[in-house]
């Protein structure tokens, strides 16, 4: 039980939608959201397929604790084959969506083919509509959903849309809900707009009653929400927020900054958690308007923001959308850095400015600013001119020329349109592609490999591309959670990243955020899942099912044509020392950890997986 | 005089303009100062030293009790903190 056990199945090219009920042998494997949309992918989409071709499809999927009361239970996944990696997509996100997907009765969403003309998707429980969606096509997530709910006349609709870049083939286009939470990473949100689909609407009155032991799973969740409750830590994200990792991150000397040539910023102060509470000069208030919560979550990790209305990004300006005068999302930490240290910028509003055009139009944070960024050594090199930006003065820490670049990327526009296309096909471009800071072709995330060692692992073998998501290593490396290890030594840390992927694997599977990892562990997970869904769960099993859901994601990479040599880094993280601080004159030794993850993995070294690695884990 | 730099982060610092990249004191230092002996100067409750950096190095806490500290040095302190 939990699961609805109904996947509704719609197909744009014939315009047909069909109810079919959820596979209960791959639930009982892949448990839900990640593992099991993986499941359907494997079996149903050549690994070689096109990305954005008719034959790609994307799996919106929610786990068995999705819109349950267990903390932090409102997570969803899109599942899909990326346009920006090549490789597995699978990006996770919070808000209000996925509960209510499991509240209008569906554990899954699947788009197949391609609609001939721009639809939106209207769900109310059983009801499944295509509806025509010229009215929105080329707007904004934030124009699209005031026109959707003013349309339907209906408060409580929760809305999963695109912006303009992903109608347009933007790289790394994302899938904003809820108007700033975002399924992120990857170019999901391009697959989306490849298949003329502008959002997807939902309506669920139903709740979520089909918990196999009602009493034992009130006492699981309850236990689990006073340990996430009593935990230290993540009283610490309920109070900063994530962005509280910068100025940790900038201490210990792992902040990477201008595109990777520093790993200290020596102004990342100014754009921390800290200053973000700080009220400011020109109206009294702080750049934080209030913490914010997704579904059932007892954490509260988000945040609302606002721009100085004194500010260059607003101030005049009627061409605007009238959230940018009032508050959004953000900042996180990964966007906060991206738009700020890696472009060497350091203007907390311009940061904030931008971030909430990723919100507008659906564009990873991630990606946008490590493709600005790139483009600023670029520049700087002289390589790039500005007969080439449009005139832009694309240096390293100008504000303006960053917040030019992000306007021109959300309409697509101009040298908008060559960023588009990720860093790593526009250093290509240049000549330059080892000044990409890519894995697979996805931007890295804000830890210096070089100083923390494992999350250059991490990085090198994600199977979606760089991320930090997938394993955070970090969490023991620098902050000593669930205890501390050396994050400049090479040793043990292959083992260490492979508990924290398997772990996270379940937690992504589950429905569940990853940030109550923290907190609780497998076992809290199990007691959970175990009152809630048929079958017997135990950590044990859940450990398994966790590297299952790993090397299956794995098995469609190997099937797709990728191979142990994309299991790197790039150059500079290889071969350029760290300038300064504590880990002066470091580099990431790859080859010394990534032999030893092979081996515990169970895979040869060409990046295969052992015969008797599939045979253990029923792949 | 001998002194110390002591940074306090996070939710160890008073929100203010000047502490957004934590709270920075200048500490006078003793004879035998330890990084135990200028937490409890501070007032720092041990539970709130999950990190402990000196120089931005990471210190074990079984050495916190036994190192000393020298003229110059910055200490930083950090409650438990994750994020993403």
């Amino acid at each position: 039980m939990s699961w609805t056990k109904k996947v509704l199945r719609i197909n744009l090219t014939d315009r047909t939608s069909a109810e079919e009920p959820l596979n209960m042998e791959w639930a009982e494997q892949y448990l839900g959201q990640r593992g099991l949309a993986t499941r359907y992918l494997t079996d149903e989409v050549d690994p070689k397929v096109d990305p954005l071709s008719p034959d790609n499809k994307l799996y919106m999927v929610t786990g068995p604790l999705t819109g349950t009361m267990a903390s932090t239970g409102g997570r969803y996944s899109c599942v899909t084959k990326s346009p920006l990696t090549n490789a597995l997509a699978c990006s996770n996100s919070g808000g209000f969506f996925g509960n209510e997907m499991k509240c209008a009765g569906w554990d899954m969403i699947i788009l197949e083919g391609k609609a001939s003309s721009p639809v939106y998707i209207s769900i109310v429980n059983e009801k499944c509509e295509i509806l025509p969606a010229d009215d929105i096509w080329g707007k904004s997530v934030w124009e699209a959903d005031e026109w959707l709910h003013t349309k339907h006349q209906d408060p409580q609709l929760r809305i999963a849309a695109i912006g303009l870049p992903g109608e347009k083939g933007n790289l790394y286009s994302a899938i904003v809900n809820d108007l700033h939470r975002a399924a992120g990473r990857s170019g999901v949100g391009t697959v989306m707009g490849s298949k003329n689909v502008k959002a997807v609407t939902l309506r669920g009155s139903k709740g979520v009653g089909n918990i196999k032991d009602p009493k034992r799973f009130f006492e699981a969740t309850n236990k689990a929400k006073k340990i996430i409750a009593e935990n230290e830590m993540v009283g610490g994200l309920s109070a900063l927020g994530t962005n509280v990792m910068m100025n940790h991150m900038n201490e210990v000397g792992a902040l990477p900054a201008r595109n990777w040539q520093d790993s200290i910023f020596e102004n990342a102060p100014k754009l921390s958690s800290e200053a973000m509470a700080v009220p400011r000069a020109s109206d009294g208030k702080p750049n934080l308007t209030r913490n914010a919560g997704c579904f059932a979550c007892t954490i509260s990790c988000g945040r609302i923001s606002t721009i100085d209305p004194e500010h260059f990004s607003i101030k005049n300006r009627e061409d605007i959308h009238k959230y940018f005068k009032g508050n959004s999302g953000g900042n996180e930490y990964e966007a906060a850095w991206a738009l700020g240290c890696d472009t060497g910028v350091d203007d907390l509003d311009a940061v904030t400015y931008a971030n909430f055009v990723c919100n507008e139009q659906a564009l990873d944070p991630i990606s946008a600013g490590a493709t600005i960024a790139a483009a600023m050594e670029l520049f700087e090199l002289g390589i790039l001119t500005k007969e080439d930006t449009g005139g832009i003065d694309l240096r390293f820490g100008n504000a303006e020329a960053m917040v030019e670049c992000i306007e021109l990327i959300a309409k697509h526009e101009g040298f908008g349109q060559q960023l588009a296309q990720s860093s790593l096909r526009f250093c290509e471009k240049y000549g330059r592609p080892d000044l990409a800071i890519v894995v697979k072709g996805q931007e890295f995330p804000a830890y210096d490999a070089r100083a923390v060692k494992g999350m250059g692992l991490g990085y090198a073998t994600s199977n979606r591309g760089a991320c930090h998501v997938r394993g955070y290593t970090n969490g023991s490396e620098t902050a000593g959670v669930p205890f501390k290890t050396d994050p400049l030594a090479t040793e043990g840390k292959a083992e260490l990243l492979m508990a924290f992927q398997d772990t996270t694997s379940v937690f992504d599977s589950a429905g569940i955020c990853t940030f109550s990892s923290f907190a609780q562990g497998l076992e809290e997970v199990a007691e959970q899942i175990d009152a809630a869904c048929e079958g017997e769960w135990t950590a044990e099993r859940l450990g398994q099912l966790g590297e299952r859901v790993w090397n299956l994601e794995r098995e469609f990479n190997n099937n797709a044509g990728f191979t142990a040599a994309d299991d790197t880094l790039p150059p500079r993280l290889l071969s350029e020392p760290i300038k300064a601080g504590p880990a002066k004159g470091h580099v990431c030794e790859l080859d010394k950890m990534l032999p030893e993850y092979y081996e515990i993995r169970g895979w040869n070294q060409d990046g295969t997986l052992k015969d008797e690695t599939k045979q253990r884990l029923g792949l | 005089m001998s002194e110390i730099t002591l940074k306090l982060f996070a939710s160890l610092a008073k929100v203010a303009p000047e502490n957004i990249g934590g709270e920075i004191k200048k500490l006078p230092l003793q004879t035998g100062d330890t990084i135990l002996s200028i937490a409890e100067r501070a007032n720092l409750s041990h539970k709130n030293l999950h990190l402990v950096i000196l120089n931005g190095i990471y210190v074990d806490k079984d050495k916190r009790a036994v190192t000393q500290l020298c003229d110059g040095d910055t200490l930083s302190f950090w409650p438990p903190v994750v994020g993403g």
